[in-house]
């Protein structure tokens, strides 16, 4: 779990000339870091918050909704090659 | 130099997360600034803002957006995080979805923050709301205005300063009317100067603090006790004590609210000084609010402003008082003024003239404010808030003299500057209190012997004076062997120059008050060619009477700015008064022309001036001209007295030269003396001074001759020159 300065990197070094020309001192937000467990459990939330459903119809629903996307990048990922293929087939 | 400073954020970034999360619910129109999703962009992988994306859309729903025919609202996964959630925002029939997915990003990215740590600027926050005294929602407003300031936070739209508090009170999740009212010009937030005039946090009153690039706690930051105990001795002040400053203590004495005190003039006076002495006499504690900041750089008035205040709340009223020194910028009404014309470019000075007089007003601690800004740089309004003023004018003779006397005492010089040492100086060097002390310090420690005390004092008080710009004065005494006799005085009806010093005397001795009459004026004008003695026999009275003479010439009172000559005609008569002195104005040609002739309206406001003063003038006073012809008419009749100092007649040509070249003439030597026209006393001096400086013996006959030459270079000739009958 990240808590705080210790994954702070180059952004946290501020530039300091004085106590005006300071400006910002940290703009960008550091990334979140967390463990995937973590983050599927705020996935499971969302979902189940969406649709109104409960968490194990919401689990099932994320799983297929997994195997559509990895289908649909698959179909994608496909056409994107046979394209590729034409076009290489047709400069010969 | 630049200098790299860690600084933990995770109270910030927490708040900003907050914020941003409040906004999400409860903006509800389209976003035309990505910016607005930089939060996600920077605070979440890529794939997983994606993921959860794709988890929470249809496919049948992401393929729409993706062939939506409007450019902003076209979604592209492949996109950086900010333009995908653009454009699921702007399709505005599954914005629901799209805020809870945004929603859920936002706790997942506060989860990454937690954490029961409070870092420095959490610290500080509540610290600044304990002391202020800052309600829960002007504290969040304020942290607020910080996010904005600090962090990528940013507004989903453009928004226009006056829609702020609208948009502060959708991150703030609260109604907007008390967003409103805690945002209004009276309130704490703009009376501290914590926001400025756009709403925006104002980084020049406590940008330094927040960052943590200055340490202290806030109080400790803004002011401190002031010790007293070494003030100079109440009666030290002598008039100003008795007068002004009994007065000043006695309101202070039994006051446990406002009771605002100004005292205002040059620098150098000793105003800082009396202000010391007034707390030790009122036996209360003093508390100053500081100037710089520990690493030594001044502070800017919106933070001495917010020390007032905080030291205001603070403090025990009926036990303090707050010392505002240097508070020129504060009366004047903030920064924005620039210099002598108090021009204000951007248009906050009525805001801050607001501040500094809801300030004055909400004193509950008396306030001692010293300035020595002119009093006109004071808006009126602020001016009309000071229960009681002093003006501090340069010090005059007899208040340098008290400065001597007691800095010798102070710094043990007693037994090498005898006291008509102290009397000479004082006179002659009409510097400040803080330069006689500084020169008095450095002589004592130079340890000289006795008899290299006057030369030590005199080549250090030459360079501060030529530094300060302070005109040394030497002695104005006549020549040792000043004489009346021979001089040839006309005053209207037989006033002869002896009877004229027995006048002034009567006139000084006497008790006008006693007799219940008003008092009359002693002006006096001397008139008449070059070198006739005026100016001899105004130091000649000055010595007979035992009085100062304050010789006033063009250059201590023409100014180049229009107002300040009159000014400066004003300060003269009231520092002649002060100090008891005879008010002499050589050349008074130049200041009281002819209006008749006057060009410009400040030639005739600087005779109406003179005249008026000479009106209510409560000494004497002198002029000395050459051409009275030249003066206004008005001013002949203001003169008490008129003498004519005409060329030497026969009797006063032999008097003058035998007693100038210790002589005796022949008969015929007096006749070639009396044969010259157009003799004057200043002649006579010249030539004694040329046959000196040549070092031959000179007998008569060569004297006569130079003084005849003398004669010759003269335009006016009088009779030998007159042509025609």
């Amino acid at each position: 779990m990240h808590t705080g300065s210790n994954s702070y990197e180059v952004q946290d070094l501020l530039l300091f000339d004085d106590e005006e020309s300071q400006g910002s001192v940290a703009r960008r937000m550091p990334m979140a870091h967390s463990s995937e467990n973590a983050f599927e459990e705020f996935k499971l939330k969302m979902v189940m918050r969406i649709y109104g459903i409960s968490r194990d119809i919401a689990k099932k629903y994320i799983a297929r909704r997994k195997g559509e996307v990895e289908a649909l990048y698959r179909k994608r990922t496909d056409e994107l090659v046979n394209a590729e293929r034409e076009s290489y087939m047709l400069d010969l | 130099m630049a200098k790299f400073k860690q600084v933990q954020q995770t109270f910030l970034f927490r708040k900003m997360v907050g914020f941003w999360k409040n906004v999400v619910r409860n903006y509800r129109d389209d976003c035309s600034d990505d910016d607005f999703f930089d939060v996600v962009r920077d605070g979440v992988d890529h794939d997983k803002g994606v993921e959860l994306i794709e988890a929470a859309y249809t496919g049948s729903e992401i393929e729409s957006m993706e062939k939506a025919r409007y450019r902003f609202r076209r979604l592209d996964l492949s996109d950086s995080l900010d333009d995908v959630f653009q454009s699921l925002w702007n399709n505005e029939r599954m914005r629901w979805k799209c805020r809870v997915v945004l929603e859920t990003l936002g706790d997942y990215m506060l989860s990454n923050l937690a954490g029961d740590d409070v870092d420095m600027l959490e610290g500080r926050f509540k610290e600044l709301k304990d002391v202020l005294k800052l309600s829960d929602l002007e504290s969040d407003i304020l942290l607020m205005a910080y996010v904005c300031s600090q962090t990528c936070f940013s507004w989903p739209c453009r928004v226009d300063d006056r829609d702020k508090p609208l948009f502060y009170a959708m991150a703030l999740d609260t109604s907007y009317g008390e967003v409103t009212a805690a945002m209004s010009a009276k309130s704490k937030l703009f009376k501290y100067n914590l926001l400025d005039g756009d709403f925006d946090f104002n980084r020049r009153t406590l940008g330094g603090y927040m960052d943590g690039s200055v340490g202290d706690a806030i109080d400790r930051r803004f002011y401190r006790k002031c010790e007293v105990s070494d003030a100079l001795p109440w009666d030290y002040y002598g008039d100003l004590a008795a007068h002004d400053g009994s007065l000043v203590v006695r309101m202070l004495s039994n006051r446990s609210n406002r009771c605002n005190i100004l005292l205002y003039g040059a620098p150098g006076t000793g105003k800082t000084s009396f202000a010391r002495s007034v707390v030790k006499k009122s036996g209360r504690a003093a508390f100053e609010v500081m100037q710089g900041d520990d690493n030594g750089k001044n502070m800017r008035s919106e933070a001495r402003m917010i020390g007032i205040q905080v030291c205001n709340e603070q403090e025990d009223p009926a036990e303090s008082i707050i010392i505002i020194d240097e508070a020129d910028e504060l009366l004047r009404g903030g920064p924005s003024s620039l210099g002598m014309f108090n021009f204000d470019f951007i248009g906050g000075k009525s805001t801050e003239k607001g501040v500094t007089n809801s300030i004055l007003d909400d004193m509950k601690i008396p306030a001692i404010w010293i300035s020595n800004a002119p009093i006109e740089a004071m808006d009126e309004s602020v001016r009309r808030r000071f229960d009681y003023s002093i003006c501090f004018e340069r010090l005059n003779n007899a208040q340098r003299l008290a400065i001597w006397r007691n800095l010798v005492e102070k710094h043990n010089l007693g037994g090498l500057i005898s006291a008509s040492m102290i009397e000479d100086y004082a006179s002659k060097y009409e510097t400040s209190a803080g330069g006689i002390s500084t020169v008095l310090e450095n002589v004592a420690r130079m340890n000289p012997a006795a008899g290299e005390v006057a030369e030590l004092v005199a080549a250090l008080m030459k360079p501060h004076c030529m530094l300060m710009g302070v005109k040394e004065r030497g002695r104005f005494l006549p020549a040792k062997d000043y004489s009346l006799d021979g001089l040839n005085i006309k005053g209207k009806g037989k006033v002869s120059p002896g009877r004229m010093v027995k006048a002034v005397r009567n006139y000084l001795d006497a008790d006008f008050s006693a007799a219940g009459e008003d008092r009359p004026r002693m002006n006096i004008l001397l008139f008449g060619p070059p070198g006739t003695g005026k100016s001899e026999f105004v130091k000649y009275l000055g010595r007979e009477l035992d009085r100062k003479v304050l010789v006033m010439r063009g250059s201590d009172l023409l100014s180049k700015w229009v107002g300040e000559s009159e000014q400066n005609i004003a300060k003269a008569f009231r520092q002649a008064e002060a100090e008891h002195a005879m008010l002499f104005f050589d050349e008074v040609d130049g200041l009281l022309q002819d209006r008749s002739n006057a060009h410009a309206g400040w030639e005739v406001t600087q005779v109406n001036e003179l005249l008026q003063q000479m009106e209510d003038f409560n000494g004497v006073m002198i002029a000395a001209t050459n051409f009275s012809c030249n003066l206004d008419p008005a001013t002949m009749r203001r003169f008490t007295f008129k003498l004519e100092f005409g060329y030497l007649d026969d009797a006063g040509k032999r008097t003058f030269f035998e007693r100038m070249f210790k002589t005796t003439l022949s008969r015929d030597e007096a006749d070639d003396l009396c044969a010259l026209r157009n003799l004057t006393p200043g002649d006579f001096r010249t030539v004694r001074q040329e046959l000196y400086y040549l070092g031959d013996a000179a007998g008569n006959g060569e004297r006569i001759a130079a003084l005849k030459e003398e004669c010759s270079l003269k335009k006016d000739r009088g009779e030998a020159g007159r042509i025609g009958f």
